[in-house]
């Protein structure tokens, strides 16, 4: 026999019975929980004779605060706490000692339960649920109509694109959590005695939140890493110093339209060029003020995304298309688009009515850049070049 | 309203009151209850812990010292008179019983 043993432990509260179930088929095959890590992974060791009891832990806002004169009573009487995962005690007895199960007054046991647990449980899922419904009514709401809902963000963000799948399971979830209580407390209506939940459903509903709370982990971790390890380029007045590093050689090194391009004399300092990257989109965007003839200045932006294939690029055209038609995500106020069409040698180009604004995609990189006071049809050869498009 | 329900008390809730005629701690309470009745009543330490702190709500127990992390209780004039009032019900039960059942023997 080897002297440690792993287990998967995912039962939530509301199925408590079915997790001392567990606990005892391990107990009778000689092994006693040691410690249970991250919450969900049970380290067990061999020991006979030992058992253990799941017990219900009061309502407290933090996993740590347990009520600790509970604890040490129920030490004293030969129970040992080893975890408190999702608003579990689970207790182990001593060695050599043969303790009463914590609970031995079943009605006072039930209405402990309902209302230390089965009562909040269902008030707060009900609140999320109202919170939760209004917010998704709303965002795909907007996302259908004239919106500030901004596609192409989704596609540039990690955090958000990782949001979707967490905003779902969180809300099956809640449904099944709402479902899951109701069905206990029928249960306990029918039998009157506390209901016994069945395993298989039981370790398949903490496996759900098991799979949420390891999504909300990664999101919160992406969400930490976006902007900052997944920058790739951040040049202008440096955050750190005051040194300006946005320097008319470095631009010119990127694929975007500077003022040398159009025949025009570079700004002392009035340029920023920026970059992230997410699963799906490598995104760049630059924009300059230009000195032209007369007195005249020149405003030229470009906003670049190498995309993971031809089909995000093709969403992220029309999502770039439709957003700035309405302001979103652009500085420079909301763009007067023409048809589209695959002129010129692009996938599909489309300039805005006065020509100085395109947005063209050509395989799996969307552009749009604008300058502003030229005819951008007359430079098509030169922004083919520059901006490293295929022909 | 909290009082009416001690109207009648559970098994373990009368060996704990009665546990307590004596200065007690928890542990001390469940030993004694196993002992008194050849380990025919278990009481839990989850279920000791919440009658304990209903009790001394309802002024029933009171505590009288805390040593060694283990708080010590006794029963308090309300908590003799509840305990004495359910042993008298108890007593008349078993007297009631017994003049049914004897009787019954007797005659057959």
């Amino acid at each position: 026999m080897s002297d440690r043993k792993w287990g998967f432990f995912p039962f939530d509260a509301m199925d408590y019975k079915a997790a001392q179930a567990y606990l005892d088929r391990k107990a009778a095959q000689g092994w006693v929980l040691d410690k249970l890590f991250c919450r969900y992974f049970a380290r067990f060791v061999p020991a006979d004779g030992r058992y253990h009891c799941v017990d219900i832990d009061t309502p407290h806002m933090f996993e740590d605060d347990l009520d600790q004169n509970y604890v040490e009573f129920c030490e004293d009487a030969g129970w040992e706490l080893v975890a408190s995962p999702r608003n579990m005690l689970l207790f182990r007895s001593k060695p050599g000692q043969h303790p009463a199960p914590l609970q031995t007054d079943e009605g006072m046991e039930m209405e402990r339960f309902w209302k230390r647990y089965v009562r909040r449980n269902l008030i707060v899922n009900l609140i999320l649920l109202l919170i939760l419904v209004p917010i998704y009514v709303l965002l795909f709401s907007l996302g259908r109509g004239e919106s500030t809902l901004n596609i192409s963000e989704l596609l540039c963000s990690n955090s958000i694109f990782l949001a979707i799948p967490l905003l779902l399971f969180f809300f099956l979830g809640l449904l099944r959590s709402l479902y899951h209580t109701a069905a206990v407390w029928v249960r306990y209506r029918r039998s009157g005695a506390m209901p016994r939940s069945d395993p298989a459903q039981a370790w398949l509903y903490g496996l759900l939140g098991f799979v949420m709370a390891g999504l909300a982990i990664l999101w919160w971790c992406v969400h930490m890493a976006d902007g900052i390890l997944t920058r790739t380029v951040d040049v202008a007045w440096s955050h750190y110093s005051d040194e300006y590093t946005a320097t008319p050689e470095l631009c010119q090194s990127y694929p975007v339209i500077t003022a040398a391009d159009l025949g025009l004399e570079y700004s002392e300092d009035s340029r920023y060029l920026t970059g992230w990257h997410s699963i799906l989109v490598d995104r760049l965007d630059y924009s300059e003020i230009a000195d032209g003839e007369e007195g005249a200045t020149h405003i030229l932006t470009t906003m670049r995304y190498e995309c993971a294939n031809e089909t995000v690029a093709q969403w992220m055209y029309s999502a770039r298309k439709s957003e700035t038609a309405r302001g979103v995500d652009y500085l420079w106020g909301k763009l007067d688009w023409g048809e589209t069409t695959s002129a010129h040698g692009f996938d599909q180009i489309s300039f805005t009515r006065n020509n100085s604004c395109l947005i063209l995609q050509e395989g799996d990189t969307v552009v749009l850049t604008e300058a502003t006071g030229f005819d951008l049809t007359e430079y098509l050869d030169t922004l083919r070049e520059r901006l490293d498009l295929d022909a | 309203m909290a009082r009416k329900k001690l109207d009648t008390l559970t098994e373990q809730m009368y060996y704990i009151l009665l546990a307590l005629t004596e200065e007690r701690h928890g542990y001390g309470i469940m030993q004694y209850t196993n002992q008194l009745t050849n380990g025919r009543v278990n009481i839990g330490a989850g279920t000791l812990y919440a009658l304990l702190g209903r009790f001394e709500k309802e002024n029933l127990i009171r505590a009288t010292r805390e040593e060694e992390k283990r708080k010590y209780y006794q029963l308090t004039d309300e908590g003799r008179k509840i305990l004495e009032d359910e042993f008298d019900r108890l007593h008349r039960q078993v007297a009631d019983g017994a003049c049914v059942l004897r009787k019954k023997e007797g005659k057959a």
